[in-house]
């Protein structure tokens, strides 16, 4: 008999928690708020530059270099449209005396560009344009239509590759001029 | 005769001068109980210095009173993202649901809680914003046990940023989001 007694007595602890429990409202509270986050996306671009050094493959075939643009633009899904343009900031030197020079060189001596595998997102340069080193009459290197989207995280990158006639009066040495692109966008 | 009808007199006025008293009970069950409020609702994301970088909004203040149990360890504030930005169609929006909207915690007043740090990722899920121990309130000072503050109501602060990405078209956009506290 005992232990159906002990049986018994479980049995009423049991139900006794069990009624406990349920007379236990739901400990638990919670509460909503609201707002919100608002922008305004513009129009905008970048672009960055690597370049190759000036090099000559055989004696007195022009020297050729390439600057590699690294662009990153948004345009205006409507409307909307891009240019890149360049012109040549800094000199090889202010001409004379047979240096190189791109605003005052050596008779009938040019430095050109024609643009390479162009981003799908745009148009390069057509043919062979002269570098010039007026900023106000900067020449095109490429252009852009509405809605042009580069990658978040590639951006897109034309080569450009400059060709200067290599003038057997040049004097021996180094020479450096600086390309400056501008990039614009609506 | 005369004697004992003063006596007699006297005995019944001192029994009617017994006086009972009785006894009412006040109960009251204190359960766990949390608010919320955002006190700047509509905040805007504003492009930072540099072309293409991120957008970041002014903080987004939160306001909550709060009490929790002894075993409430599973009470906090949490966000998300109700209503993604939009308009998304038919030009690519900024998005939430592509993981470019992050916010970090700050300026948390609650001495008993944990405050996020981040930056963590929002979106359609919900995220941690703050953690609250056991047996905290809001309010009534560090007294009788409870992790209380004196501060009422309690608040934090949540910072956003969005990614400004290219792909983005141009235009304004709008994302709701919705902001939860719990206690038990």
């Amino acid at each position: 008999m005992k232990p159906m007694i002990i049986f018994f007595r479980k049995s009423i602890q049991l139900a006794g928690i069990l009624a406990l429990l349920g007379s236990i409202p739901l400990l638990h509270a919670q509460n909503t708020g609201t707002g919100s986050l608002t922008l305004t996306v513009s129009p905008e671009a970048t672009v960055s530059t690597t370049t190759s050094p000036f090099s000559t493959s055989t004696s007195f075939s022009d020297y050729t270099a390439t600057q590699t643009l690294n662009i990153r633009l948004r345009t205006t899904s409507t409307g909307g449209a891009g240019t890149i343009s360049a012109y040549v900031s800094t000199d090889f030197s202010a001409g004379g005396s047979g240096n190189p020079s791109v605003n005052a060189p050596p008779t009938g001596d040019t430095l050109k560009y024609t643009c390479g595998a162009v981003p799908s997102i745009g148009s390069g340069c057509v043919g062979n344009p002269t570098a010039t080193t007026a900023s106000g009459s900067a020449t095109s290197v490429a252009t852009f239509g509405q809605n042009a989207h580069t990658a978040q995280n590639t951006p897109a990158t034309l080569a450009i590759i400059y060709t200067l006639t290599n003038d057997p009066i040049y004097p021996t040495g180094s020479y450096t001029a600086t390309i400056t692109y501008t990039i614009s966008v609506t | 005769m005369q004697w004992c009808a003063l006596v007699c007199l006297a005995g019944a006025v001192a029994g009617h001068a017994a006086v009972t008293t009785t006894g009412q009970n006040l109960s009251v069950t204190i359960q766990p109980i949390a608010k919320i409020s955002v006190a700047t609702p509509n905040v805007t994301l504003a492009a930072g210095s540099g072309v293409f970088a991120s957008y970041t909004a002014s903080a987004v203040v939160l306001q909550y009173k709060v009490r929790t149990t002894t075993f409430g360890t599973s009470s906090g504030v949490t966000l998300r993202v109700t209503s993604d930005f939009s308009p998304a169609s038919p030009v690519t929006g900024p998005s939430a649901a592509r993981n470019e909207l992050t916010y970090t915690c700050s300026n948390a007043t609650v001495p008993t809680g944990t405050a996020c740090s981040g930056p963590i990722t929002a979106g359609s899920g919900s995220s941690n914003v703050l953690t609250f121990a056991a047996k905290v309130c809001s309010g009534l000072g560090n007294s009788g046990g409870n992790n209380c503050s004196a501060s009422f109501p309690n608040q934090i602060s949540v910072n956003f940023t969005l990614l400004n990405n290219p792909q983005t078209a141009v235009g304004g956009y709008t994302a709701t989001i919705t902001y939860t506290v719990s206690a038990t």
